[in-house]
């Protein structure tokens, strides 16, 4: 029975489009997949914390809530009538790519599910040049280069994103509409939620102590004999 | 009208399916066909010879990552090609959407862009592989019924030189050629 309303609400939802189509209209029009919802910033974060995303992006995660509202304003059904859909507004090959789906499976598919393949895509793009290039830096073009500016980095596409770290300058690329990353980045930050508190960013190796191994050392100790260090309980 | 669709639809599905080899000099510029790979074949060179790895790990990614059965069928690929024949040995050119692809912008304010796609050029005589090279290539195609009035002839392009021994290649996304997708393959 939902299955069924969910399919006659997408099909009401294309009604326009298909009316264009017969008429020889030339019209890219935006469209609705199953239900539509009004995700809040704290609703995609906390879709965000739940994901495979990596840690050090979800370190700051309030502000990709926001990138979620900037994108869909909560609306996981919407298709903006030519590329993208969805929450975070996934192109048609990413959706293939990453979620395993076409754009109506992808705009039907529930938040968390949406999201995880986001997450996908993000960490995909992590080990792009432009993103490794950008993560070096401190700053760009005057702008903090954090979670947001990676993710809104990968989000207009590395190859673009590539095009804006070449120039040295946010108007290095800019989409139709002239959003660039910068401009997303900013503007997924002013729309996190205002009580949203972001978790302890998970930071690389720093020291000795920190390096990750295959059996804990607190837990498994070498024993006195194999240790090139001993540390007695009184020099603790 | 009617008869003239289903005959323009048996006459796509043919072309898609068989991958018609075209013995064509240089100058005569051929859209590349679109292909969907959801459907095992043990017969299509594409899904044999040309992609069978791309496709085992687009398998892989849907049954481990995303833990999702695939009831028989292949994961969703999709790719696009153009058969010529030189001589003896025919020439396949693909370009193929897989998670190697960039795939432009994910954005409520963008429009359709190509992704750059592996491609690959095989050459095959008497049913052998002689030769494959890769190379990165631009991907677009207009299977979507729902895109734009102005996407609906997104697609790339070949033409084969023999003379030169060369295969031209541009994309076309909506009604313009991408300048960045435009190069010229060698296949010696």
């Amino acid at each position: 029975m939902g299955r069924q309303l969910a399919r006659l609400i997408t099909t009401l939802a294309f009604v326009p489009m298909l009316l264009a189509a017969v008429t020889g209209h030339a019209l890219a029009q935006k469209g609705q997949y199953c239900e539509r919802t009004n995700y809040s910033a704290q609703e995609i974060t906390d879709a965000v914390r739940n994901s495979s995303l990596r840690d050090d992006l979800k370190g700051t995660s309030c502000s990709l809530g926001g990138l979620g509202r900037f994108e869909s304003g909560g609306n996981k059904g919407v298709y903006n009538g030519s590329c993208c859909t969805g929450i975070f507004q996934l192109n048609n090959a990413n959706v293939q790519k990453y979620a395993g789906t076409d754009r109506a499976g992808y705009g039907c598919m529930s938040l968390q599910d949406q999201v995880d393949a986001w997450a996908r895509l993000t960490n995909a793009g992590y080990n792009a040049p432009a993103v490794k290039q950008l993560a070096s830096m401190s700053t760009f073009d005057g702008q903090k280069v954090d979670a947001s500016f990676i993710a809104a980095c990968i989000q207009l596409g590395t190859g673009n994103c590539q095009k804006m770290v070449n120039s040295g300058s946010c108007s290095g690329f800019s989409d139709i509409n002239g959003t660039t990353i910068c401009g997303m980045a900013s503007n997924a930050r002013a729309m996190a939620d205002p009580n949203c508190k972001d978790g302890q960013a998970v930071c690389g190796p720093s020291g000795p102590g920190d390096f990750p191994t295959l059996t804990g050392f607190a837990a498994n100790p070498p024993t006195a004999t194999t240790a090139s260090i001993i540390v007695a309980p009184t020099d603790v | 009208m009617r008869s003239f669709l289903v005959i323009a639809l048996v006459g796509l599905t043919t072309l898609s399916t068989a991958a018609v080899a075209q013995d064509q000099g240089s100058g005569a510029w051929q859209p590349m066909t679109f292909h969907n790979f959801q459907t095992p074949s043990k017969t299509d060179t594409l899904q044999t010879l040309v992609w069978p790895d791309v496709i085992r790990e687009a398998n892989a990614y849907v049954t481990t990552e995303l833990k999702r059965p695939l009831n028989g069928k292949n994961a969703l690929v999709t790719a696009l090609s153009s058969t010529y024949r030189d001589g003896s040995r025919t020439i396949i050119v693909s370009t193929a959407l897989s998670r190697d692809c960039d795939s432009g912008a994910n954005d409520a304010g963008a429009e359709i862009e190509p992704s750059t796609c592996p491609l690959r050029i095989v050459t095959i005589e008497d049913g052998k592989v002689l030769a494959i090279k890769t190379a990165t290539g631009c991907y677009a195609d207009h299977a979507d019924p729902d895109i734009p009035a102005k996407n609906r002839n997104d697609n790339s392009y070949t033409r084969f030189d023999p003379a030169a021994g060369t295969i031209a290649f541009r994309t076309n996304v909506g009604g313009r050629d991408v300048p960045g997708c435009a190069r010229t393959y060698s296949i010696r």
